[in-house]
């Protein structure tokens, strides 16, 4: 049985699960179902049944992987990110209203997955199976770019403030997941040359902290959408 | 190459950077959505206003349209028929018979009240009419009216260079005085009407008072002129429509005042 300092464990599925696991896959899974819900009545927030959908077999399917094959669970995250991208800018694709910012998102879905598949199998020393530190660094940055587009191009709802429009909630989890990553990144190499043990517990640590802001801002917008929909068309 | 404490430095630096930018995006994103919402609310009120405003416009002018069309039957119709009443009346002579021939002149007379009646009538309803001479000549006509009848007295006075207004204004301001005048004689029971037509280069001022029981207009200005005062309603539709400003002072027992400015 693995040990983490800290944390009580028991079996969950066949595979070993902390609790802090169980307590970040549920919370996964109330924003799918919350998700699934809110596109009922918000066309816009139909990607995110996918989107979470996916999330959520990847972070299982990790699971198994590292708990139950004991393999190395890295390309799957290489087969992920660029989806999860691609998901994400077509979501902002439909909210931005300028055509030609629409036509660089969209242009943007292919050249990152390229580029992505580039990184993973040609550019990374350790290829699929390293850590896709680049790959995610590199959809940080454009997603952090089209959320702070999408916020500043928001078409007002007349009555109704910023902070009640989904829109505003996916944009500030995704802003604050993504710069997150992005400037304990740049501290993680030097941790690892340190205190690799003590390097890895904090970067889970961060990470899943980031990972629950992301999912309960997700799930405020879901709720935001669906007191919402009397403003909105079906 | 950086030493290991510059890098910290670097990377909480720029960290520290990030947050700063992403929370300045935040609050400016909120700053402009609540400027776009306060606009955007001003162009729906805008629309709403010119909305209402043509749909006042094509209403008064329906109305407008079916009075002259009454002035004109007024006038092709009945007016003539009345004419050809009093001409056989005035042909009919009866010798030897002083009682008839009273009786018949007393009728030739009636009628001829009636058909100067219904030619007043047909000129205020008449919009040609109206919008083609002054104001105050078609006041004039209005108050000879009522003086007529031997029940009201009646003054009117212009002061400035009388000029020819914009036919429609001239129309609408023709309308809310007979609207005051209907006012004074039913509601009110005035036996005095007095009209000021004041002419200035940049403004016009019509000012109609009578001397009749007044009423409390604010309580009737606070239930939105519910149930009655559908006139009065109709007095500040019209002014608005033609772009000025129109007023009630009006205590009871005190008369009422009825004040039009109109920008020129």
């Amino acid at each position: 049985m693995r040990e983490e300092k800290g944390y009580s464990e028991y079996s969950l599925f066949p595979f070993h699960m902390t609790v802090n696991q169980g307590v970040y896959l549920a919370l996964m899974t109330a924003s799918l179902v919350m998700g699934i819900f809110a596109s009922r009545y918000n066309r816009s927030l139909r990607v995110f049944p996918f989107l979470l959908g996916l999330s959520l077999a990847t972070e299982i399917l990790v699971m198994v992987f590292y708990y139950h094959l004991k393999i190395n669970y890295n390309i799957i995250y290489h087969m992920y990110i660029p989806l999860e991208y691609s998901i994400l800018a077509y979501f902002f694709y439909g909210m931005i209203p300028h055509p030609l910012l629409k036509k660089t998102i969209l242009a943007s879905i292919p050249l990152y997955v390229a580029g992505s598949i580039l990184l993973s199998v040609v550019v990374l020393p350790q290829s699929v199976e390293g850590h896709p530190g680049m790959n995610f660094n590199l959809e940080g940055l454009l997603l952090i770019t089209w959320s702070i587009t999408a916020l500043l191009t928001v078409e007002p709802v007349e009555g109704v403030p910023l902070r009640r429009l989904p829109l505003f909630w996916i944009c500030l989890g995704i802003l604050v997941f993504h710069a997150g990553i992005f400037s304990f990144n740049g501290a993680y190499n030097y941790l690892r040359e340190v205190d690799v043990d003590a390097a890895e517990r904090l970067n889970q640590l961060i990470i899943k902290n980031l990972n629950y802001v992301l999912y309960t801002c997700f799930i405020i917008a879901f709720i935001c959408s669906v007191r919402m929909r009397k403003y909105m068309r079906p | 190459m950086l030493s290991s404490y510059e890098e910290i430095y670097a990377t909480v630096i720029a960290s520290a950077a990030l947050m700063t930018l992403l929370a300045t995006v935040v609050a400016v994103a909120v700053v402009r959505y609540q400027q776009k919402q306060q606009k955007h609310a001003q162009e729906v009120e805008q629309l709403k206003a010119s909305y209402r405003h043509e749909v006042l416009s094509a209403r008064l002018e329906m109305k407008e349209q079916t009075l002259h069309t009454v002035s004109q039957e007024i006038h092709d119709n009945i007016g003539q028929v009345l004419s050809l009443v009093r001409l056989h009346l005035n042909r009919m002579k009866p010798e030897g018979d002083e009682a008839l021939a009273q009786r018949i002149g007393a009728t030739n007379e009636l009628v001829g009240k009636v058909i100067q009646d219904l030619r007043d009538l047909s000129k205020s309803f008449n919009t040609e009419y109206i919008q083609g001479q002054f104001l105050s000549e078609a006041f004039a006509v209005e108050l000879n009216k009522l003086q007529r009848t031997g029940a009201y007295e009646t003054r009117l006075r212009v002061d400035g260079q009388e000029r020819m207004l914009d036919p429609q204004k001239q129309l609408l301001i023709f309308r809310v005085a007979q609207e005051a005048f209907q006012n004074s004689i039913k509601h009110a029971e005035a036996t005095q009407l007095t009209v000021e037509l004041h002419y200035s280069p940049v403004l016009f001022k019509m000012h109609i008072r009578d001397n009749g029981a007044g009423f409390d207009f604010p309580a009737l200005q606070a239930t939105g002129f519910a149930g009655k005062g559908t006139g009065i309603r109709n007095m500040f539709y019209r002014s608005r429509v033609i772009g000025g400003e129109f007023a009630i002072d009006s205590r009871s027992g005190e008369g009422t005042g009825y004040t039009l400015t109109l920008p020129t």
